[in-house]
């Protein structure tokens, strides 16, 4: 009896640990290799240090060299400023190159327990989890972000397609309307369109950003368009008739565009801000 | 004539500082990162090293020119913007740069190395040597100034002095990959004296090798470690007489 219970209880200890560790949402904790040798301006400050190692870093960036602009970063992080924030920004920019999305939310964290208000920081973590289909945090994260600051466009766009992605097409549109009207792009194009403007007047200068939010209300319009072609192409199978072939095309045309082009759950429509220097 | 005088001094020092401005130029220069506290040169430096490893040594240049804007006094930016020049042709311009990094330090182990690069591709193998064996004479330790130096006198066939230099970088550094890479190239070096000792020895230039060409050997000598095949070196075995 003694051995039964015994048995019992290890077995029940066994499986709460099991059941314990499944409740655990802590992320683990990425291994952390060795540092790497920094030798540059060894002695010296360690803004001088971290200056150089940022160039460095960034230089490799701009050539697409991943894996050394990590390590020169990393310089900085590991071995030099475990404070300094740009190499944060920037080694999460490279992680999320990389598509090391783990590592990549973990230097975002950082950047934002050392900023708090950084609205990039907040927009680019906020990427990585969409890239990862957590579209829950990524919502959350461009919420924060654009309660920072409401005209921060990356946000918004950003914002805007987790909307669509979740078929919530009213929102979408409302969000990206209210900042049309904020960004006051629509009077641009009123100037562009004045029969009465001159031939040889100047370009008129305008956030390329806020010109992307007409293409973006486009897309969510076209998204909400093939929802309401699909429910109607459902109803008429119901009935069994054949759907009328016009609208069918029409469906097959816009799917087809959604499977490619205006794919919004693939990443490429989301803007990270990649602003590491002035 | 004496009221001219003056305005024709203006005018010479305005001319000056257009010049001086032409050449401080940091119209170019790639902007700062944002909240960068330390100063500007050494960020420039970091990216024209960055450039400098992926041998786009245009934008190197400009970088180095960056960090010597900011910081005229730091002499190595001279002596790495010295061998982006000599990558890109400007003899003049390097040997300038490679002076001003040594006027502003004579001990500049990084001038000497480069310079002696720069010389060394400009055919002043002499000069080259003066610089390598320099650096060797102020640290004993470097390894770079031993293999550069290894590959001036391989370049003027003296492998046996190039290969006391590479032992001596290997000693030294024995984790370090470059010199082993340059030592296997000088062993590869007396592997094609010794073939052609052998031909000129048969008498016959055109004489077939025994254990065929060198490149053959070479495939066949790396098969023999990976594989444990015999066949290079029985093919060089010789029958008794």
């Amino acid at each position: 009896m003694v051995k039964k219970s015994l048995f019992i209880l290890v077995i029940s200890l066994l499986i709460g640990v099991g059941a314990l560790s499944a409740q655990d949402a802590t992320p683990t904790p990425i291994p952390l290799p060795p540092p790497p040798v920094c030798p540059a301006f060894e002695g010296q400050s360690a803004d001088i240090r971290a200056g150089y190692y940022m160039g460095e870093g960034i230089a490799y960036l701009n050539t697409n060299q991943l894996s050394s602009a990590e390590r020169s970063f990393t310089c900085i992080i590991r071995v030099i400023d475990p404070a300094y924030f740009p190499a944060y920004m920037a080694r999460g920019l490279t992680y999320t190159r990389l598509r090391d999305f783990a590592r990549a939310q973990q230097d975002y964290n950082q950047a934002i327990q050392r900023q708090p208000d950084s609205v990039a920081a907040v927009n680019n973590r906020g990427v990585v989890f969409a890239l990862q289909f957590d579209y829950e945090r990524a919502a959350r994260d461009f919420e924060s972000a654009l309660e920072l600051d409401s005209g921060y466009l990356r946000a918004v766009n950003n914002r805007a397609i987790i909307y669509t992605l979740l078929g919530d097409y009213d929102a979408a549109i409302t969000l990206l309307e209210e900042r049309v009207q904020s960004t006051q792009i629509s009077g641009v194009l009123e100037q562009y369109r004045d029969p009465e403007r001159a031939s040889d007047a100047g370009p008129i200068l305008f956030d390329p950003l806020a010109g992307r939010l007409y293409a973006l209300l486009g897309i969510v319009y076209s998204a909400r368009s093939l929802d309401k072609y699909q429910d109607y192409i459902e109803l008429e199978s119901y009935a069994n008739r054949f759907p009328d072939e016009r609208i069918s095309a029409a469906s097959g045309a816009l799917e087809s565009r959604f499977t490619f082009e205006l794919r919004l759950d693939d990443g490429s429509w989301l803007l990270l801000d990649e602003a590491l220097t002035e | 004539m004496r009221r001219l005088y003056p305005w024709l001094m203006v005018c010479l020092l305005l001319l000056g500082a257009g010049g001086l401005s032409a050449q401080t130029n940091t119209g170019d220069c790639p902007p700062l990162p944002l909240g960068l506290t330390g100063d500007a040169y050494t960020y420039y430096v970091g990216v024209g090293d960055a450039y400098a490893a992926r041998n786009q040594s245009t934008l190197a240049l400009t970088a180095y020119t960056c960090a010597i804007d900011a910081q005229p006094d730091y002499a190595p930016a001279y002596a790495r913007r010295g061998l982006a020049q000599t990558v890109l042709g400007d003899a003049d311009a390097a040997i300038a740069d490679f002076n001003r990094a040594l006027d502003l330090d004579e001990t500049l182990l990084e001038g000497y190395i480069n310079r002696g690069i720069f010389y060394t591709r400009a055919g002043n193998y002499a000069l080259a040597i003066g610089d390598f064996t320099l650096v060797v004479s102020l640290d004993p330790q470097n390894t770079l100034g031993l293999q550069n130096r290894a590959m001036v006198h391989a370049i003027e066939g003296n492998f046996d002095l190039a290969l006391a230099d590479l032992d001596q970088a290997i000693n030294l550094a024995p984790d370090d990959p470059a010199p082993y890479a340059a030592r296997a190239a000088i062993y590869s070096a007396y592997a094609l004296q010794d073939y052609q000792r052998f031909l000129d020895a048969s008498g016959d230039q055109k004489a077939s090798l025994p254990a065929g060409t060198p490149g053959e050997v070479l495939a066949a000598v790396d098969n023999s470690i990976r594989s444990g095949s015999v066949d290079v070196w029985i093919a060089l075995l010789r029958a008794g007489q």
